[in-house]
């Protein structure tokens, strides 16, 4: 057959023979990955606290004569590698959950009550709001790390301007904050608030509908999206986006960054990352950065809160190192080196590690201190409902920015909330599947 | 009756064998798989069971995916007829090039040559809704007017196309290019003997003897487009509300970001029947324009 071809063959045999090496390669597992525990983080704003975790890490590492590697990802890529890593079986030994993940992967999340009881013992109770994210059905899925909430950040040289002050900034009523929003437009520094489909558009709208009383799920995953107090959120909205800039609908999540460093800005939403850019920068203005509670509205004011737990996959290869790892960068000691580094933008999230001097001593980062009551998580279901697969869904969906754009968007009111509800429909069915 | 018509048909199929198996591999059994998952509720953690067509009849009745459609067939039609356009003129244009020649046709190519990711957030910069570039120079030219790039879904639409023709003009420019200089220039001569315009040259001679190279070119930009992921997931991510968001988003967003592996499989799956046709009836007409040659 290969009479006049040897040299052909001998080219399909090493062909082959690479392919198969290759093949080995990416499948086999070496005897390092036995004592190494890997990591999936995101990657964070700020690059002093993702050194920090780095730097405990390999510490741990060090003193456990094991390896350590953390993969920093984009937080918006979180979920799809962690799904694509539970389809083939095999991944990191340590995944993040945002809010309600523990929900939407608790088939692939290991029990981790024991390692949550004795951080406990140490840390003291878990936030509530942690444990509603992280608790699924009575079996703890998610260890909670930390948290880190969307108040107010405003400029109060341009706050001053038009005749406000921080006591009336920390006290504002939604419609005084029209008021201001009129105002500021017209002095040339609008208000920007979020509300494109991004997770800074998740946590304004949904404090917003929660000081409404307006929520997307009941007990039960019963849907009470369709309310008339959705309708006063919305319509409220609307109100304020003619005083808004007209692009809001196109910002990523770093669009309300850009737009108050920039000094344009005068008033948005955000996690105190804005202000600790522009003292890391050495902005001009930086001092004029101050953060309030979320304006009051008829059900008070709401802290759009994100919890950031650590998961331990089933199919991770180092389950037990990979829990002591967690309860050493939970330790009181590396839990403050970290907050400080990121310089207020990570809060506790347990009772016995919240000494909070790091933003009560500071005046412009006080205002984010409002207390653990008016906590709502981001996409949380709603006020007398547990989450579910079904309300994290929606929230990565960007259920609800997508309901207050089509409205803004000129689709009438009841358009946009029926459209809601038949997301929520789907969502609830599949969850049922 | 033998397997094979002769040793060396024997020889072809031996060596064609790796190529048979990575083919297969990485594609077909992927395909059939996704095919197999799009018929079942599988989801993160969950194998699933067999539910039928109820995925298919799902996405029917939803809004957001008769929009996904639509936006997909409106994304293709306009950046596949963009791209045709241009790529012609570019080609037109690099055929009758002698000095500099080479430039231009490095300088046409480059869009083609940096990578796509790259391209997409160096457009996204310029189509940055707080800082456009292009918004600058529009007020730079005595105007206050700003288009909203990137925030309104028609105009997001827009702004991708764009970038999707940008990229893929180069690959239409150089096809058609080597279509056109493959045609016999004794005919141009003839025509110009016979008092021909430019024009009816390009409409009677032209045209017709690069429709097989136009037909494979459309045949493989529409694959290419219809599925285009990249761009729309850099610079809009879908938004805003849906109004970019394409098939191959929509199946991984469903899929992948949220977990419904069945879901996603069927969203990829469904436009197959339909790229099937297109291709069938493109390739016919390429293997009847060969054959009347």
């Amino acid at each position: 057959m290969f009479k006049n071809n040897k040299l052909y063959l001998k080219i399909l045999v090493v062909n082959i023979v690479c392919c198969l090496i290759l093949t080995l390669c990416l499948t086999v597992t070496t005897a390092a990955e036995d004592t190494e525990v890997s990591l999936l983080l995101f990657i964070h704003y700020s690059q002093a606290a993702q050194d920090t975790i780095q730097k405990q890490a390999e510490k741990w590492a060090a003193n456990k004569g094991v390896r350590v590697k953390i993969d920093f990802v984009e937080d918006t890529s979180l979920a799809s590698m962690i799904t694509s890593e539970s389809q083939i079986g095999k991944g990191h030994d340590i995944i993040p959950l945002r809010e309600s993940d523990a929900y939407l992967f608790e088939k692939i999340l290991t029990d981790v009550s024991s390692v949550v009881e004795e951080i406990q013992k140490t840390n003291g109770q878990a936030y509530d709001i942690a444990k509603i994210g992280d608790n699924v059905n009575g079996i703890w899925r998610g260890i909670p790390w930390y948290h880190d909430t969307a108040p107010m950040l405003y400029r109060k040289d341009y706050i001053e301007e038009v005749g406000y002050t921080v006591e009336d900034m920390n006290n504002m009523t939604i419609d005084e904050f029209l008021v201001l929003a009129k105002k500021l437009k017209e002095s040339g520094h609008p208000v920007g608030m979020q509300c494109a489909q991004i997770p800074d558009g998740n946590a304004t709208l949904g404090s917003l509908m929660y000081s409404f009383g307006s929520y997307l799920f009941g007990p039960d995953n019963t849907i009470i999206i369709d309310s008339k107090e959705t309708r006063q959120a919305l319509e409220y909205f609307k109100n304020l986006y003619q005083y808004m800039p007209e692009d809001l609908l196109g910002w990523d999540n770093s669009g309300n960054n850009q737009f108050m460093l920039s000094k344009e800005g005068g008033v948005t939403g955000n996690t105190p990352s804005i202000y600790a850019t522009a003292q890391d920068d050495n902005i001009a203005f930086k001092d004029q950065l101050y953060h309030a509670p979320n304006p009051f509205g008829p059900k008070g004011s709401w802290d759009a809160v994100t919890v950031w737990s650590f998961g331990i996959p089933v199919y991770a290869k180092n389950k037990d190192l990979a829990a002591d790892l967690i309860k050493y960068l939970l330790t009181w000691d590396n839990f403050y080196e970290h907050a400080k580094s990121a310089r207020g933008f990570d809060m506790p999230v347990y009772n016995g590690l919240d000494d909070l001097s790091i933003w009560t001593d500071n005046p412009n980062l006080s205002g984010i201190v409002t207390g653990k009551d008016n906590f709502m998580s981001v996409g949380a279901p709603g006020i007398n409902a547990l989450p579910s697969a079904a309300s994290q869904r929606a929230n990565i969906s960007y259920t609800v920015p997508i309901m207050f754009g089509k409205y803004l968007t000129g689709t009438s009111i009841d358009e946009a909330i029926k459209w809601t509800v038949n997301e929520l429909k789907r969502f609830v069915e599949e969850e049922n599947q | 009756m033998k397997l094979f018509r002769n040793e060396e048909e024997r020889t072809a199929y031996f060596y064609l064998l790796p190529a048979i198996i990575v083919v297969f591999g990485f594609i077909g059994y992927p395909f059939v798989y996704s095919i197999y998952l799009s018929f079942t509720n599988a989801g993160i953690g969950k194998s699933g069971s067999f539910i039928g067509i109820l995925n298919y009849l799902n996405l029917l009745k939803s809004s957001t995916f008769r929009q996904v459609l639509f936006n997909s067939l409106v994304f293709t039609i306009i950046a596949i007829s963009i791209k045709m356009f241009f790529g012609m003129i570019f080609a037109l244009i690099m055929q009758h090039l002698r000095r500099a020649g080479k430039l231009v046709k490095t300088l046409i190519m480059l869009p083609w040559v940096v990578p796509t990711s790259l391209s997409a957030i160096a457009w996204w910069w310029m189509y940055n809704p707080n800082y456009s570039i292009f918004n600058w120079i529009i007020n730079k030219l005595g105007t206050d007017y700003r288009v909203h790039w990137l925030s309104l879904p028609k105009t997001a639409m827009l702004s991708v196309i764009i970038v999707n023709s940008w990229i893929g003009i180069p690959f239409f420019a150089i096809s058609i290019l080597s279509g056109l200089i493959s045609i016999d220039i004794e005919l141009y001569e003839a025509a110009d003997s016979e008092g021909a315009k430019g024009y009816q040259k390009f409409i009677y001679i032209t045209l017709p003897l690069i429709k097989p190279v136009l037909a494979v070119v459309l045949l493989f930009s529409t694959l290419m487009t219809i599925s285009e992921f990249n761009i729309i997931y850099i610079i809009t991510n879908g938004g805003p509300l849906f109004g970019t968001t394409l098939l191959s988003l929509y199946a991984y967003q469903q899929g992948i970001s949220n977990g419904v592996i069945s879901r996603g499989a069927a969203i990829s799956i469904f436009i197959f029947p339909l790229l099937f046709i297109v291709s069938y009836f493109q390739l016919r007409m390429v293997r009847k324009g060969i054959s009347k040659r």
